[in-house]
């Protein structure tokens, strides 16, 4: 009985201190990457191979089923995701390279947004884990 | 008589006597100077210039002050009480134009007095209709606590009325000038800049004790008119006031397009950008159901009906196709004269990026002098 309670107070240290270390790590682009890398995995879209490559492609593709003035994530953050872009009302886009734009992907709550924003301008549904987990990945490659 | 008296007498015949007295050649050579630069300013300055309008407006209702109050304690010539203005003397002078014959007594002939008085009162009313005009529109200077954005419109239509009916009467002094000086060869110009003519039978004043009372008055209206404007500029601001935005208005709105003032919509108008934001003008702008609350409580306790500047009652409060502000006649009515191109420009971008020109579009208060368009817009689409 005592033992259990050992076991128990132990377990629930371990969980205090992992919860914490993730807590700590949830400001890094790789923890949030990590995640959607996880999420991939789970739903079985995860294919792991030349994510920068299919990040690319997904940035500058043609999408079809989203609103009609936003075919594209190039149609307001330019082709090259070093450059600023702009919104559709004239508003400066800081670029979405981390490179260029060091704060971005470290807020989950930010990043969250604006693929739910975004992916549904642009592809008129919610974008899949894998995508952007791609999208991310290519990113912190730029 | 000595000799010396003998002199003096002499030399006062050289000069002629004084029938302007100094304050009043003064007010008339700064009147000149005020008014072209204000109908100037006004006609041709636009937006820029206004402060330049302003001023010499400003300046112009001082010197008018100066002359109602010089018509009773200024020299002879300059006094109300002498001026021929009956009737009788006009149409006796107008008959005698006719054939040719025009007296000249060192005062102003029928004609001259009236136009003098059309003048004083018709420069006053211009100032003060364009004072009204600052306060109502722009919510600026000393009448701004006491004329309203209808009041400040119609203040406006008056002032260019009466701009127009100056310049007329303008032409139609300088005509009569011309008239006088050219024709009948009266020493009108010589009266005005060197106040003193030769003329027989004219009777002339002292200047001393004018030049001082002249001095003093001037003084005395200018202390007046800075004591009022402080007074006035002090009256607490019941159409504006100061607006701390949300965070989470900024946060979730201010990331695509400027954070619009709360003022340029109504509490409905509002409530149904709000209720439609995942296709938000083409794009999916959602918030999460606690910051759209908070956003809302800050818009709506903010909206067109809490403010009473020209953008909140002829902007915010007017009905717009799809709540744009762009759509409301008044928008379209002030923007239509600016090229497409310039909206299009990479510096403005779209036509509703108020903030682009305005340079204070987020105070809501969209003063006529914060107006400045890049000039990178100007120059051709990048």
């Amino acid at each position: 009985m005592k033992h259990a309670k050992e076991k128990l107070a132990f377990m629930a240290l371990a969980g205090a201190l992992i919860a914490g270390a993730a807590a700590a790590t949830a400001g890094t682009p790789q923890d949030i990457l990590n995640k959607l890398v996880a999420q991939a995995k789970a739903d079985g879209s995860w294919t792991g191979s030349r994510p920068v490559k299919r990040g690319q492609a997904f940035f500058l593709a043609k999408h079809s089923g989203g609103k009609k003035k936003t075919p594209s994530c190039s149609t307001c953050h330019t082709k090259n995701p070093r450059n600023s872009g702009r919104t559709r009302v004239g508003k400066v886009i800081q670029p979405m390279a981390l490179s260029k734009t060091p704060d971005r992907y470290s807020d989950p709550k930010k990043v969250a947004k604006w693929f739910r924003r975004n992916c549904h301008t642009v592809l008129g549904r919610p974008c899949t884990p894998m995508e952007k987990g791609d999208f991310i990945t290519f990113m912190i490659s730029q | 008589m000595s000799l010396d008296t003998r002199e003096k007498r002499e030399g006062a015949k050289a000069a002629g006597v004084l029938v302007r007295d100094l304050p009043v050649r003064v007010f008339h050579w700064s009147l000149v100077a005020a008014v072209t630069t204000a109908l100037l300013s006004g006609w041709l300055g636009g937006k820029t210039l206004l402060w330049l309008h302003v001023s010499a407006g400003v300046t112009v209702l001082g010197l008018v002050i100066f002359r109602l109050i010089w018509w009773f304690a200024g020299g002879y010539y300059a006094r109300l009480s002498t001026y021929p203005l009956h009737p009788e003397k006009v149409k006796a002078h107008l008959r005698g134009l006719l054939a040719g014959r025009s007296r000249f007594d060192g005062g102003h002939n029928p004609a001259g007095a009236w136009m003098i008085v059309a003048m004083v009162s018709g420069l006053g009313l211009l100032s003060l209709s364009g004072l009204a005009a600052l306060g109502g529109l722009e919510n600026a200077g000393p009448l701004r606590a006491f004329v309203s954005v209808g009041g400040g419109e119609a203040a406006g239509e008056v002032h260019e009325t009466l701009a127009a009916l100056i310049a007329a009467a303008i032409a139609l002094h300088l005509a009569g000038v011309f008239m006088e000086t050219r024709i009948f060869g009266h020493p009108l110009i010589a009266a005005m800049t060197k106040g003193r003519v030769h003329a027989p039978g004219v009777r002339g004043e002292s200047g001393g004790p004018l030049v001082l009372r002249g001095a003093v008055l001037a003084a005395l209206v200018a202390a007046a008119m800075w004591w009022a404007n402080q007074a006035l500029a002090g009256l607490p601001d019941t159409r504006w006031r100061p607006v701390q935005p949300a965070a989470a208005y900024v946060d979730n709105c201010a990331d695509c397009h400027f954070a619009y003032h709360p003022s340029l919509r109504t509490a409905e108008g509002w409530r149904r950008i709000m209720a439609g934001l995942s296709s938000h003008y083409g794009e999916d702008a959602s918030v999460s159901e606690a910051d759209g609350k908070a956003i809302l409580s800050y818009l709506a306790a903010n909206d067109a009906n809490s403010f009473s500047t020209l953008a909140a009652v002829r902007i915010g409060r007017a009905p717009a196709k799809d709540e744009r502000l762009t759509e409301t006649a008044f928008w379209k009515h002030r923007h239509g004269h600016i090229p497409k191109a310039i909206f299009a420009s990479r510096a403005v971008g779209a036509k509703s990026n108020c903030k682009a020109c305005h340079r204070d579009a987020e105070s809501g208060r969209f003063n006529a002098w914060n107006i400045h368009v890049p000039s990178t817009a100007k120059e051709k689409k990048s």
